[in-house]
């Protein structure tokens, strides 16, 4: 998708074009009926800060494990920088927070960080780990004792241990309030600036829209969209508009509507999904609506609705379809 | 949408660095496994301080006998089931820990799965050492009478022979889950020495019995540290027995690793 106009490589071993730094083609896993990956097709370049998106079960872990090796696909085919994920596991070329990645609970962080880094291929002094991830107070605690959030900075921390190419961050800020987000992720800046490859798995839109270059939307272990930051939030930050006093058929017609039907869970109620709700609030309160609507709402709908919203409108998306998504489940 | 970032710094071939070999992680996994071992506290009170006290009561009840190399045998008894019990538990609490998914964090630091059993029973053979040292030490202490070669050779023996038992504790800590699996340790332990005649000797017991304990590693560990101690025939069957428990367990030890152990998702 981004390979046209790559300069000549720098002297490289592995061939005319420098390899991705990570590449899944026609990748399928499936776990007894379920199939957590569904033909999936992603490449990501050296230097790209990316974020997976999606709901639980879109296969982003899946994706994930397959990286570094801990799933084998049932078909297709995985590289990192031209390796086989195994082999770039065991020469340090990957780095992974696995999510909720088990510890050792008796001993201190210090302990097992030395444990983990001694087993690296060649890894990044320990202190520069301990400082970029800010582990550093925490390095006499038994890791028993550690909150979600800092138990995640613990994860981070053995993810940098190997000074990996290829860094991935499967749901890192899990866990953390707010304020400690948002440091995790000044200190994910810093990591990302020297120039290593970051994919990160989230739920949040904004840490997806904020923190990646580009945004990889999956779902039902396919990609359904692909794109910079604003293009995701475009397709998936709509709005939801419901109100009383009118009916669906008529809210239809207004301009910015994509589509109205009664409320769910309260008939009464019309619920329109809207690519502009600013037009349709300005056509609705100037036009022959405006007397009779009342009680109108204006939110954002929930991530896994926009999810749906991009599985549903797939058809204009190029390289996805979904006619056949249904029926795995 | 290609992200331009193309900085001299990103097209450094990092992939010509050469990685460990296997033996070296290996080696590493196993030291800082005894490490953490060795470090904890209960562990290794449990380990050292139950077979000391049990040496120093039977011999004291029974050391005299047969112009004292009784003694010389319950320090051999005591310190292989010393050893049997820092071997079990050892071999348990390492398991327990990949089960819970630690594995998973050291395959994604470089560490491959049969490396990992390879370190594991390394670490559970280094941690065994202390229990050995502790009742052969408080033995020559107290009267047990052995020419400095006899002694090492009897540990080294001990040492030796105790292999099947880290595999049993490996092989429990995989098929059995959390407290299921620390009891079955347990257990394993105490039947292992009451029927390789440990605590008692063996003749004391029926012949059921008997006949059991000559099929189970303890019995033949035992009867090669007296051979080491005190002379006499090379028990063959004993090394036979202690083989095929090795080759069995080992075996047992690697299929299930391949499927078992927390590879998957917890």
């Amino acid at each position: 998708m981004n390979t046209a106009t790559v300069p000549t490589p720098t002297p490289s071993t592995a061939g005319a074009r420098p390899a991705a730094a990570l590449s899944l083609r026609g990748v399928t896993k499936t776990y007894g009926q379920l199939r957590a990956l569904d033909e999936l097709d992603l490449e990501i370049g050296n230097g790209e800060i990316v974020a997976l998106l999606g709901p639980n079960g879109a296969g982003k872990s899946t994706a994930m494990e397959m990286m570094v090796g801990l799933a084998v696909p049932n078909s297709g085919e995985v590289t990192v920088l031209g390796a086989d994920p195994v082999t770039a596991t065991r020469t340090g070329l990957i780095g992974t927070m696995l999510q909720a990645g088990a510890l050792l609970p008796d001993q201190s962080v210090r302990s097992m960080l030395r444990m983990l880094h001694a087993l690296q291929a060649h890894p990044m002094p320990l202190d520069a780990a301990v400082e970029q991830a800010d582990v550093a107070d925490l390095l006499k605690r038994r890791i028993g004792t550690l909150s979600g959030g800092q138990a995640q900075r613990v994860r981070f921390a053995i993810a940098l241990l190997g000074d990996p190419r290829v860094l991935l961050l499967d749901e890192p800020t899990v866990g953390m309030d707010i304020g400690t987000r948002r440091a995790f992720w000044d200190q994910m800046r810093t990591v990302a600036a020297t120039g290593r490859t970051v994919v990160f798995a989230t739920h949040h839109l904004d840490e997806a829209e904020r923190e990646a270059g580009r945004v990889i939307v999956m779902d039902r272990g396919r990609v359904v969209a692909d794109g910079t930051g604003p293009e995701i939030s475009a397709i998936v930050g709509g709005r939801v508009i419901t109100l009383r006093g009118a009916e669906p058929g008529q809210v239809a017609q207004l301009p910015g509507v994509e589509s109205a039907a009664a409320d769910e869970t309260e008939p009464a109620r019309v619920r329109a999904l809207c690519s502009d709700s600013d037009a349709v609030l300005a056509a609705l309160f100037t036009g022959p609506l405006a007397g009779s609507v009342h009680e109108v709402l204006v939110s954002a709908p929930g991530l896994e609705e926009a999810f749906l919203r991009i599985t549903d409108h797939s058809d204009t998306d190029t390289d996805t379809d979904t006619d056949t998504d249904g029926a795995d489940r | 949408m290609s992200t331009s970032t193309l900085p001299t710094s990103t097209t450094t071939v990092t992939s010509a660095l050469p990685a460990p070999s296997a033996a070296s992680r290996i080696l590493r996994y196993a030291v800082h496994t005894t490490r953490m071992t060795v470090t904890n506290v209960p562990f290794m009170v449990f380990t050292i301080a139950l077979p000391v006290g049990m040496y120093l009561l039977f011999s004291m009840m029974f050391g005299d006998l047969d112009d004292g190399r009784a003694r010389g045998m319950v320090m051999v008894n005591m310190a292989a089931y010393g050893g049997l019990g820092a071997a079990v538990t050892a071999g348990t609490q390492i398991q327990e820990d990949q089960r819970n998914g630690f594995l998973r964090q050291l395959i994604v630091a470089g560490l491959s799965p049969r490396s990992f059993l390879a370190g594991s029973v390394m670490a559970a053979s280094a941690v065994i050492v202390p229990a050995l040292l502790a009742v052969g030490l408080v033995g020559l202490a107290t009267g047990v009478e052995a020419t400095p070669v006899a002694f090492v050779a009897t540990l080294a023996v001990l040492w030796l022979g105790l292999l099947p038992t880290i595999l049993v504790g490996l092989v429990l800590g995989m098929v059995l889950k959390g407290g299921a699996a620390m009891a079955g340790g347990v257990v394993t332990m105490m039947a292992m020495a009451i029927f390789g005649g440990l605590w008692m000797p063996l003749e004391m017991f029926p012949m059921w019995m008997q006949n059991l304990g000559h099929a189970i590693p303890t019995y033949w560990i035992s009867g090669l540290g007296g051979w080491a101690l005190y002379g006499g025939d090379l028990p063959v069957t004993g090394l036979l027995v202690i083989g095929a428990w090795s080759v069995a367990l080992g075996v047992l030890c690697s299929v299930s690793m391949s499927r078992a152990v927390g590879l998957t998702r917890r």
